[in-house]
């Protein structure tokens, strides 16, 4: 369960302070995949950032599972970032250098995870997003953008995170790689019980969700619940994946 | 993959500029790599010098160290007060005489200038005590030959070498078939017969103070003789045992009997020393030990040191060392500077990376690590290059900065008789080779660089906030 509880992100710009996300609170349940809309500027990826512990905020608390992630120290939001959150990003945002399977394998390294069972995994992982063959091995530079944002979902889930935040996930996309994106993430939510929040502008996401938080101005102006409740089977399913 | 095996990769992800990255700091470690070697072999070969010059100093007669004789003779009684200075932990007192060798060459060979002296060194100077010297002294002087039944011991074609003199026939006629006779208190010493290494290989080292009739002779002059340790001959009308049997490196060595100094003293007549090398504790102490003995035998002695000439004739080399450690450290320098700004060059541009890193949970210090391992692979590739062009290198440029720092090739100081002292000699041959300490201070430099420039590369890490990072994506 993500519940965020009054929570204000505050900038200093200058002379004057900025109010990125102001007093927003919200559920979400484990399983469950929800959407982020709003106007460019309006606190979605400020949010993203305070639900992915990259920034503190100014005031308000944020429980994941009943853990108040905001009075962590630096090492334990590290440690939470590598255990707990899975993110997907719109450029997706792989290491060039490496392969795809090793661009999967490296949140494992620092989970205590021993190399051999690191690289299962991590070929597991691509099967499960239907990256197989020689492409597991081919550098980012040399797949597509669907192929190569299907690995950023294979890293995110490297350690079977609580939550996976995507920003954007099928901004880059054409319509029918979109699609199966979409579908990709929906599944994780729905059958591994991984709470799946994405920020977008994309109405073929916002339908797909169970679930829809609308913010204009850092406020949350409303939460639709345009899609099924999350299934007691998700929740089931991540509990067994743990 | 590992973080180090991440961190190789990195290093060769843009192989041109690897490849830049590697040839400048190639040349910069080449050039501190040069400097390294000119620098310890120009300080080994001014080291070498100076110890070469030992820690002694010879006391001889007034005029001595001019290669003439101004005064009288110097007596053991003069120079016991030496012993008793502080600093000194020794005194050599030596005298030196002639024999007539009984088997004379032929009339033909003599005095014509077509033999060759046994060659004399400083240390042992064949020195006419002559009329004008104002000796005091009574009994035969020892340029007046003593008698022996010895034979001498060099051998026809020695003798037959040709002789450097001008005009031919040398005057005053030269005899070819001199035997000396060294007497010193520490007669096992090889100096006092010219010599740089003497063994005793049959029978026992005579005692420097004793006044038996002992004395010690070479194996060739063993041989000539037929004599062995116990055998006797005669000389200056003694019966003399041999109790021991040397072997030396010079010819004058072997042509050389020893004898401790109380016995020659007591054979010629005399109380006089010749000369008396004073050992001091320590090379420092030289200088006041120096000092000390010209102010106990005042102008009647002649105090020769090389250690003020050897200071001196090195101290070219000591600017050179200042130079190639300026030049060491200036390249060091620059190797730092340089690697950090790739490292700042390349951290900014792989800041996006590291945000990523950071969001996906790796901590700062791995990706420290990463990016550390990143320099070191640079510094070695570097020290690599470096190290070729220092093998190449080194000796040209060491030379060059020798032989333009004003060192002389025959440098050294007058010594005795105004002749250049032996061990100052060739200091501008210096060997200036790659070895494995040379190669080990490099790589240790190598890690203090590559630790110097991701110090910086690290800070710049630390300060990166993966939010801002992803924020700009």
């Amino acid at each position: 369960m993500l519940e965020v509880r009054e929570v204000t992100k505050s900038f200093g710009t200058g002379d004057r302070t900025v109010t990125a996300v102001n007093n927003v609170t919200m559920a979400v349940p484990d399983g469950e995949f929800a959407a982020i809309v709003g106007r460019s500027g309006s606190g979605k990826s400020t949010l993203m950032n305070l639900l992915g512990a990259l920034e503190r905020p100014t005031s308000g608390m944020i429980f994941v599972d009943g853990q108040d992630i905001t009075r962590l120290g630096q090492g334990e939001l590290v440690q939470y970032r590598r255990r707990s959150i899975g993110f997907v990003f719109q450029s997706y945002n792989l290491i060039p250098n490496l392969s795809s399977i090793e661009n999967v394998m490296l949140p494992m390294e620092f989970a205590g995870v021993g190399k051999g069972e690191r690289r299962r995994r991590a070929r597991g992982l691509l099967d499960q997003v239907e990256l197989t063959g020689d492409k597991q091995h081919r550098k980012p530079g040399k797949l597509s953008g669907g192929e190569q944002q299907r690995v950023a979902i294979a890293r995110a889930l490297a350690n079977s995170p609580r939550l996976i935040l995507a920003d954007e996930p099928v901004g880059n996309l054409d319509t029918r790689t979109s699609a199966t994106i979409i579908e990709l993430l929906r599944s994780l939510a729905h059958t591994q019980g991984t709470t799946v929040i994405a920020v977008t502008h994309d109405l073929s996401l916002t339908d797909r969700a169970d679930r829809v938080f609308r913010l204009r101005d850092g406020r949350l102006q409303a939460a639709d619940g345009a899609g099924p409740a999350p299934s007691a089977a998700g929740a089931d399913a991540r509990e067994r994946g743990r | 993959m590992s973080i180090f095996g991440r961190g190789i990769r990195n290093a060769f992800r843009n192989v041109t500029r690897t490849v830049s990255i590697a040839a400048i700091l190639g040349l910069v470690t080449g050039l501190a790599f040069v400097m390294l070697v000119a620098h310890r072999a120009v300080g080994e070969k001014a080291s070498t010098a100076l110890s070469s010059v030992g820690n002694t100093v010879t006391v001889g007669p007034a005029g001595y160290s001019a290669g003439g004789l101004l005064g009288q003779f110097l007596t053991s009684a003069e120079l016991a007060p030496i012993a008793r200075l502080h600093g000194v932990t020794g005194v050599d007192e030596s005298l030196n005489g002639q024999l007539k060798a009984s088997d004379l060459p032929p009339s033909s060979a003599r005095g014509t200038g077509k033999g060759s002296l046994p060659p004399i060194t400083s240390k042992s100077p064949n020195v006419s005590r002559s009329k004008t010297s104002g000796s005091g002294s009574s009994g035969s002087s020892p340029n007046e030959l003593g008698s022996t039944t010895l034979k001498y011991p060099g051998t026809e074609a020695f003798a037959t070498q040709g002789l450097a003199c001008e005009p031919q026939p040398c005057t005053p006629p030269i005899n070819y078939y001199t035997i000396y006779v060294a007497g010193s208190t520490e007669p096992a010493a090889a100096v006092n017969i010219g010599a740089s290494r003497l063994t005793v290989v049959s029978g026992h080292a005579i005692s420097g103070t004793s006044s038996a009739d002992d004395v010690m002779i070479s194996t060739e002059m063993a041989q000539k003789n037929g004599l062995k340790v116990g055998s006797a001959f005669t000389a200056y009308g003694t019966t003399l045992t041999v109790a021991a049997i040397f072997t030396s490196d010079t010819q004058q060595g072997n042509d050389t009997v020893i004898t401790s100094l109380p016995l020659l003293q007591h054979l010629i007549g005399t109380d006089d020393v010749f000369t008396a090398t004073v050992t001091a504790s320590s090379l420092t102490d030289l200088a006041k030990v120096t000092s000390e003995i010209e102010h106990v035998l005042g102008p009647k002695a002649s105090v020769v040191s090389y250690v003020s000439d050897a200071e001196q004739a090195v101290s070219s080399l000591g600017n050179v060392q200042s130079i190639a450690l300026d030049s060491l450290v200036g390249a060091l320098v620059a190797a730092v500077v340089i690697l950090f700004l790739v490292m700042v060059m390349i951290v900014r541009e792989r800041k996006r990376e590291i945000g990523i890193q950071k969001a996906i949970g790796t901590p700062n210090g791995p990706i420290m690590a990463q990016f550390a391992t990143e320099a070191l692979t640079f510094t070695l590739l570097g020290l690599v290059v470096g190290a070729v062009i220092g093998i190449i290198a080194a000796s040209p440029v060491t030379s060059s900065l020798v032989s333009h720092s004003g060192v002389s090739s025959d440098t050294g100081a007058r010594g005795l008789f105004g002749a250049g002292s032996p061990v100052l000699t060739n200091l501008t041959s210096i060997n200036a080779q790659v070895g494995w300490p040379v190669i080990v201070e490099c790589l240790a430099a190598a890690v203090v660089v590559a630790a110097g420039a991701s110090a910086a590369a690290s800070w710049l890490i630390s300060r990166v906030r993966p939010a801002e990072v992803l924020r700009s994506v």
